[in-house]
């Protein structure tokens, strides 16, 4: 593992982007691949296109938060071994 | 019209005003390019907002769901994730690399002029690309605000946004966007709120087109009426033309015993000359629920969930466009017919521009290219990446796309409901979907109308004015300073900045007026592709492949800029909405180029950079 705070903190960005990369991905070959799917309604009033929709404009913002937590935890073990 | 034109100016006068006071605050080249690199982070956050939430967002968006539904959706599910990009791989390097424009960036590890020359190129053409759709929203907005002419509301954003540019530069482009980003967000949510308030009816709004249904019989035994034989390209058609008791031509679409009427327009160069027959005219606005799913005429006010349940449930008129080939000279019919359509198939893809996705191969190809530009194209755009120039530092970069994207994301949620409402409200104009979140507005009263049209003409204000400093720096700091080599002093580069921001604003204007008739948010679809296939492979492999050369990030930088600009002008809609030639012609084969465009600027960054650097090493091993 790598002590680099800057480095550190890239990898754990490519990772929650992997993961989006995942969720939008799954997405766009759901409605390529089996569109009807997309009418489901797994729960609630709305079919799966509304909601995987709104999950793909709400991820951006949790993996956001993930990350600035993850930063931030980042500083404090950075400044409690006094590492520059 | 006077509270509406008044509410509008004073919107215009704060902006303007605003721009002026801070002008005296840019003198150096460091304010007027990059705003001293001290704009708090949640400003910067919420300017991005500003800056990104364009015409195509606000009006084209919206007019897309209020006539292909969830297709137009998709694009707002595009926007937005592209800003996973901007976070996660592009804000902190660009804020450590570059210094004012994205060629600053892009050759911070070469000293170039071959990158340089490609950058400011490539950053040229995606703003103008991205300029046109902008104009475009600009001449309709104002179109449906004051009635004025398409070229007058473009002649009027292009000579305010060159007023805002060339007074203060990064700083007033940054307050104007950070006031427009704020309201945006704010008044969207107010109209959502009233949609929701408002809920469905089966009841069309006064003024609404719905159209009648009669049997042939019917229709043509009425008095005073009588069919006219179908000639020219009428003749084969399903459709029935009646002149009317007033002597005024109605046209009807024949399904089997049933006769629908519809609306119809007369062009004749590209120019509207009648519409349902009359010289002059105008179409009427369309858009109802035809039936509400458990056999109710009105829902009364639904949460956000209940809304789209009943949509869900619902069936919705909506009016297909279909042009008539006709003889006579060089007019040319376009009707549309009304299409009761289920509320299941508005709220998934396939229903518009996507229509044929779950059966053609093309269009699967198509949908998957877009969805691929819109996911790489934002973090590839000029006038997003110079805003990480305005902050302090690295984490300021970061914290103001976090902010960014929780204000995008909550406006392109909205665009959701808006554009729904705006579909069953009988606020559609055929002639015009980039007006139903305005014509939407007007709907609930003209005040609200007049402050959503101011907001979306500061929108339109905020992202030209981004637009013309991307591409104001890419031609004074790259090319005249860096590229041709021109000496000049900070004074010197302002002034040029200012000067090149005055002819982009021109060409921008002519532009506009050029392609009035395309959708806003189809045009930005272009601009994403060509910024996602010049800038993103090169930006990419530049921050996490150590063997990138200059020579392999020259050539990624345009052979993505002109392969897939050549795509987009090859493909069937530039042949349709472009030249008004057969889009059978086309030789792409199908519209969006990212698919292809974008892996070929990767390959030719690697490709040429092994080439390049073995050369290098070759020399080197050889004295």
């Amino acid at each position: 593992m790598t002590t680099d705070p800057q480095v550190r903190d890239a990898r754990r960005g490519l990772v929650l982007f992997a993961c989006y990369l995942a969720l939008y991905a799954g997405f766009v070959v759901v409605a390529v691949a089996a569109p009807t799917a997309m009418a489901w309604r797994p729960f609630g009033g709305a079919n799966l296109a509304v909601w995987y929709g709104m999950a793909l404009i709400v991820a951006p913002l949790v993996l956001a938060a993930i990350y600035l937590v993850w930063l931030r935890q980042g500083v404090q073990q950075t400044e409690g071994t006094g590492a520059p | 019209m006077t509270a509406t034109l008044s509410i509008f100016l004073f919107f215009v006068a704060v902006v303007l005003g605003i721009s002026f006071w801070l002008g005296s605050r840019a003198k150096s080249a460091q304010g007027y390019f990059a705003a001293h690199g001290q704009i708090p982070w949640f400003v910067n956050g919420i300017a991005f907002a500003g800056d990104y939430l364009s015409a195509a967002s606000f009006l084209g968006i919206c007019g897309m769901i209020a006539t292909a539904g969830y297709d137009g959706f998709l694009y707002s599910i595009g926007f937005l994730a592209g800003w996973v990009v901007a976070l996660f791989v592009v804000a902190e390097p660009m804020k450590r690399l570059g210094r004012f424009t994205f060629a600053d960036a892009l050759d911070s590890r070469f000293d170039s002029r071959g990158i340089k020359l490609a950058a400011a190129t490539s950053a040229l053409v995606i703003s103008i690309f991205y300029l046109i759709p902008q104009m475009v929203g600009a001449g309709s907005l104002i179109g449906a605000l004051l009635g004025w002419e398409h070229w007058a509301g473009v002649l009027i954003v292009g000579t305010v946004v060159i007023l805002i540019v060339a007074t203060a530069g990064m700083v007033s482009t940054t307050w104007v966007q950070f006031i427009k980003g704020s309201l945006l967000v704010v008044f969207c949510t107010i109209l959502t709120a009233m949609i929701l308030g408002r809920g469905l009816t089966t009841t069309a709004p006064e003024g609404t087109f719905t159209g009648r249904t009669l049997s042939v019989a019917e229709a043509a035994q009425r008095p005073g009426v009588r069919e006219i034989a179908a000639e020219n390209g009428w003749a084969g058609t399903p459709y029935v033309r009646f002149s009317e008791a007033d002597g005024v031509t109605s046209v009807w679409r024949r399904d089997g015993d049933t006769l629908r009427e519809c609306q119809w327009t007369t062009t004749r160069a590209k120019l509207q000359v009648a519409a349902n027959g009359v010289a002059g005219g105008a179409l009427k606005p369309v858009g109802h629920v035809a039936a509400l799913g458990d056999g109710r005429e009105s829902t009364g006010p639904l949460s956000p969930g209940g809304y789209l349940d009943a949509v869900h449930d619902a069936t919705v008129v909506r009016w297909i466009k279909d042009k008539v080939p006709v003889s006579d000279g060089d007019a040319v019919h376009t009707v549309w017919y009304p299409q009761a359509t289920p509320g299941s198939a508005v709220l998934r893809p396939g229903l518009g521009l996507f229509a044929g996705i779950d059966s053609d191969w093309y269009k699967k190809l198509n949908f998957i290219s877009l969805m691929l530009a819109l996911f790489c194209g934002t973090a590839s755009l000029p006038h997003i990446l110079i805003r990480y120039y305005t902050v302090k530092d690295a984490a300021g970069a970061r914290k103001s796309t976090v902010v960014g994207i929780a204000a995008i994301g909550a406006f392109y949620v909205l665009t959701l409901f808006i554009g729904l409402g705006a579909m069953t409200s009988g606020t559609v104009n055929l002639a015009d979907s980039n007006q139903a979140a305005p014509y939407l507005a007007k709907g609930f009263n003209e005040i609200l109308f007049a402050v959503i049209s101011a907001i979306a003409f500061t929108t339109i204000l905020g992202t030209v004015s981004g637009l013309i400093m991307a591409a104001s720096g890419a031609v004074a700091h790259d090319l005249m300073a860096n590229v041709i080599g021109v000496k000049m002093d900070d004074h010197g580069k302002v002034r040029a900045g200012k000067v090149a921001a005055i002819v982009v604003g021109v060409i921008a204007m002519a532009l506009g007026i050029a392609f009035k008739s395309l959708n806003v948010s189809f045009l930005v679809g272009w601009a994403f592709a060509i910024a996602a296939s010049a800038n993103l492979p090169s930006l990419a492999l530049l921050l996490f492949w150590r063997g990138t050369t200059k020579q392999g990030i020259t050539w990624g930088v345009v052979v993505g800029m002109v392969a897939s600009l050549a795509w987009v002008l090859l493909s069937a809609d530039a042949y349709k909405d472009v030249y008004g030639l057969d889009p059978a012609r086309a030789l792409m084969p199908f519209n969006q180029p990212g698919i292809v465009t974008i892996p070929l600027g990767f390959l030719t960054v690697i490709v040429v950079s092994l080439l390049t650097r073995s050369r290098m090493a070759t020399t080197r091993v050889v004295p």
